[in-house]
């Protein structure tokens, strides 16, 4: 979805779609299905802003993650970074301008590996210093990420989650990229600790005048963090703009029911039938949301929405709120 | 390493097994030394001399030949031919698995099923085939046994590196730049070398044994050169007079391949990770309980916790999980237990039914009264009865709480027919009935899913239908919404809570998030470093907290209605359960810590409206 802008996208995708191929067998029979996980998304992001990306489990976000760091490749469409296509980039030039923050941080550390030697890794493959202008570089690093330099002859297990996580940061700051995707960095953590990480965040953004892609299912963390949000549905995105402004009034009925939902102080549960992610390998005809929505009528059923610019927002329904 | 050894040494048959093959280790690398008579030397005119003879201590075999001499050389052989076909099948087989693992497609659909072929032939057969294409001698053997073996190596190298490429710090390492040679060697071999060195030493044995019996044959080592097996093959003719020529190779070869296989299995055992954390030993049906004295009833509540303290023991060690745990939870109302992880809110759920695993576990201090009954007292068969009929549990992970290959409907009714003396039809009529009060739309459908087949959500409304199914009076939910989305954790909510309204149940709500428990429960404890630091209205303490902690953990829980744009964490990490704290355990990271904090036991006490366990309250 694009936004209107003077700035130039640092990253840009264009009608991006994956599928994978699963085998569904029973007793006697395999059947090989297809599931759409992204379907022709599209996204642009700007320089230093914090992008947030909410969406249930199974819409598809850590797919999205995936094939914008290139762990993944779509079936389709485009990917630019810095107006160059992906495709024309090494694995190396893209890693050294995109990293990315994996949600559990003690398996993203090789347990056999002891930290100086996982810090090192990137150093070696982008700059290819030498020994000790590496170790100053990961020495000022540390230190930026509130890790202390006598950890680097430890072995990941020996951190908690927390540190373990400030490390992770560390080496991927390490390839001095320019944009981080952030897939969940503080679900696994502890609330106390949640709040240091996400706070460690919003300094080094400054300090190395970074990008975010934020990616989280926590819309309240999301509204803490975020300046622009884009609630993804099923493999494409369905609303996208301010935070603050699809927090406080959500155009499309999925957000809204997410705000709904999100469980706040003083805050009584609603109703509870909201249904639940339709069947991935047989998709409606019409508006994907269909069979949740309460706003819903027989042309939904038919005809799958088109996005349209409501107030600087973009929003994906034939009836928007 | 050192912890390593440690383990090994603890394991009494591994010492044993590794002290006998290091004997025979040292024994044959001093053999060239010892003054041996030459093996070979043949001495027609003293044939079958019996053992323990003065010049001969073990006799002579049948061309008068030294069998001491001989067995000393023909062990060593027999070590060198054995390992060396070991590490030759290990580096083969375990490269082949590594390269299939994980460059996978079409390469490792080629590897495997060569592989395949060769196993789908008998070792010995297969062994015999191609040594009779090579020729018989000892270096033919020791190729072909190794041949042999390297399907083994193969396949597990391969299955291990299969799980290691998908994992995450595979994948980011390669986004830290590196190449996949670079990955296969820095970063997936050394997590294959655990395995690796357990198939080696379980092999070893296998293999000394294999080219023994290639040389038995007369397919291995050619004379005059003898090994063990060929010792025992030209002893056989005389077995029966002259026992001593075969039995001694032979003893020898039980002792090697028993040494080298207890040494294995210990090798084995103290290198993999699950043995480590000690999931294969038994725990009890029911958690150890030793308290001095059994604190009384003082109120009417359904449930009653009093002065509760679990311990656990580590290393000699025991350490306090919680302590002084004291609450009651009254009929139809829903109590809830907050903290992070570590503060030992699950452990108090599960000290409740002693569900705590003994060992490590065990209940030192307190009483749990369920009505009229002390739960801590009771024997197992009456603690089962109460289990899953008066009390239910609900876990965080729906899909480990389920049976993967019996259906929902199966799982249901069979719970259902354990505590009632029902028929299966009658049961099943409750199953539905059941599903449709927890909200599920086609209940018959779902009786004959697996539960693979349906969402998460469905699940775990599954297992809140299980719970019901003996119409308890009181489920404990441990973080039973964590795992799933927003969308479902807010119907979980909702269908808990019209239970406790139409059925009159009491819930124990476990959960780390202050919003969900804000929803859910009239009254909330909160918990840091195994104690109780506030307790009451959950109204009250979330509006206006008292402890320092309470509200530390508010304010950096992100709220979605606050206006407040950043939230401020709490400095420092919450002590860990070897930790020694006189006094309050969040003074380190408290704001308003004082001196006093730390001097001596605070004590829980009762300030207006609530408990508080905090001498500087907000």
């Amino acid at each position: 979805m694009h936004k209107p802008s003077l700035e130039k996208p640092i990253l840009e995708a264009h009608n991006i779609s994956k599928s994978y191929e699963i085998n569904s067998s029973s007793y006697f029979s395999i059947k090989k299905e297809t599931i759409r996980v992204i379907k022709k998304l599209s996204l642009s992001i700007n320089k230093g802003e914090s992008f947030g990306i909410i969406g249930e489990s199974g819409c598809g976000k850590s797919t999205l993650a995936r094939i914008l760091i290139g762990l993944d490749t779509p079936d389709n469409g485009k990917i630019f970074i810095h107006n160059q296509n992906k495709v024309n980039l090494s694995s190396i030039e893209i890693n050294k301008l995109i990293q990315y923050v994996f949600q559990n941080p003690i398996a993203s550390l090789n347990p056999r590996l002891t930290i100086q030697d996982s810090l090192l890794t990137p150093i070696k493959s982008f700059f290819n210093y030498d020994y000790e202008k590496s170790i100053h570089l990961i020495y000022e690093m540390l230190d930026s990420v509130g890790i202390p330099k006598t950890s680097l002859k430890k072995y990941p297990h020996e951190f908690s989650g927390g540190q373990a996580q400030r490390i992770c940061i560390a080496r991927a700051l390490l390839a001095k990229p320019e944009i981080l995707i952030l897939d969940e960095p503080v679900s696994a953590l502890d609330v106390s600790i949640q709040a240091q990480i996400l706070e460690l965040l919003v300094k080094i953004k400054k300090e190395f005048n970074l990008t975010y892609i934020f990616i989280s299912h926590d819309l309240a963390v999301v509204k803490n963090f975020c300046d622009r949000v884009s609630v993804m549905y099923y493999g494409d995105i369905v609303e996208d703009g301010d935070t603050n402004k699809i927090f406080k009034n959500p155009l499309h009925p999925y957000t809204k029911l997410l705000v709904e939902v999100s469980p706040t102080k003083n805050k009584k549960i609603q109703s509870d039938d909201f249904g639940e992610l339709p069947n991935m390998t047989k998709p409606p005809n019409g508006c994907l949301f269909y069979s949740r929505c309460r706003r819903r009528n027989e042309i939904c059923y038919k005809k799958s929405p088109t996005q349209i610019n409501k107030g600087g927002r973009f929003v994906a329904c034939n009836f928007p709120l | 390493m050192i912890n390593f050894i440690s383990k090994l040494g603890r394991n009494k048959l591994a010492l044993f097994g590794a002290i006998v093959i290091l004997l025979i280790v040292i024994l044959s690398i001093i053999t060239p030394v010892l003054n041996l008579v030459n093996p070979n030397e043949v001495n027609t005119a003293n044939r079958f001399i019996k053992p323990f003879n003065e010049t001969h201590w073990l006799g002579t075999d049948h061309l008068g030949r030294d069998v001491l001499s001989r067995l000393l050389w023909g062990t060593q052989l027999s070590l060198v031919v054995g390992f060396l076909a070991a590490l030759f099948a290990a580096v083969i087989g375990s490269l082949l698995g590594i390269i299939a693992g994980s460059l996978g497609g079409r390469l490792d659909n080629i590897i495997m099923r060569t592989i395949d072929v060769l196993m789908s032939f008998p070792y010995v057969l297969l062994a015999l085939a191609i040594v009779a294409v090579l020729g018989p001698s000892l270096m033919n053997a020791l190729i072909a046994v190794a041949i042999v073996n390297i399907p083994f190596f193969a396949r597990n190298v391969r299955g291990v590196t299969i799980t290691l490429t998908n994992s995450d710090f595979i994948n980011a390492s390669r986004l830290s730049g590196r190449s996949q040679t670079e990955i296969l060697f820095f970063e997936i071999f050394p997590n294959v070398t655990p395995v690796i060195v357990v198939s080696f030493s379980t092999t070893v044995g296998w293999m000394i044994l294999e080219t023994a019996g290639l040389s038995f044959l007369g397919l291995g080592s050619q004379p005059p050169q003898s090994d063990l097996g060929s010792m025992l093959g030209d002893g056989r003719s005389s077995l029966i007079i002259h026992p001593h020529t075969s039995l001694i190779p032979g003893i020898m070869i039980f002792i090697i391949v028993m040494g080298i296989n207890l040494l294995g299995d210990g090798i084995r055992d103290a290198l993999d990770p699950r043995l480590n954390q000690g999931s294969l030993t038994r725990s009890k049906p029911m958690t150890d309980v030793a308290r001095v004295k059994i604190p009384t009833k003082r109120s009417n509540a359904l449930l009653e916790v009093n002065s509760l303290e679990t311990k656990f023991k580590l290393n000699k060690n025991e350490f306090k999980a919680i302590e002084n745990i004291t609450f009651q939870i009254d009929k139809g109302e829903c109590l809830a237990i907050v903290g992070e992880s570590g503060s030992g809110k699950s452990v108090t759920a599960l000290s409740i039914a002693s569900l705590i695993s003994s060992p490590p576990g065990m209940i030192s201090n307190g009483s749990v009264w369920y009505k009229d009954e002390e739960l801590l007292g009771l024997t197992y068969n009456k603690m089962r009865q109460l289990r899953g009929k008066k009390i239910s549990y609900i876990f965080q992970d729906p899909l480990t709480s389920l049976h993967p290959l019996k259906t929902i409907g199966h799982q249901l009714i069979e719970t259902i027919r354990t505590h009632g003396n029902l028929r299966t039809k009658d049961a099943s009529r409750i199953s539905v009935g059941l599903l449709e009060e927890v909200r599920i739309s086609n209940p018959n459908l779902v009786m004959g899913s697996f539960p693979h087949q349906i969402s998460g959500g469905m699940r775990q409304r599954i297992i809140i239908a299980m719970a019901l199914s003996n119409n308890p009076d009181l489920i404990i939910a441990d973080e039973p919404t964590t795992a799933l989305d927003v969308t479902v954790q807010a119907q979980i909510l909702k269908i808990l809570e019209n239970l406790r309204k139409e059925r009159g149940l009491s819930v124990l709500f476990i959960s780390h998030d202050l919003n969900v428990v804000s929803q859910i429960s009239k009254k909330i404890i909160v918990m840091y470093a195994g104690e109780i630091v506030e307790y009451g209205d959950t109204d009250k303490i979330l509006n206006k907290p008292l402890h320092p902690y309470t509200k530390a953990l508010l304010n950096c829980s992100p709220d979605l209605n606050s206006k407040k744009l950043l939230i401020s964490p709490i400095p420092g990490n919450p002590p860990l359960i070897t930790e020694q704290i006189i006094g309050c355990k969040f003074a380190k990271r408290c704001s308003k810590k004082t001196s006093s904090c730390l001097e001596k036991i605070i004590l829980i006490k009762k300030i207006n409206d609530r408990q508080l366990r905090c001498i500087n309250p907000v």
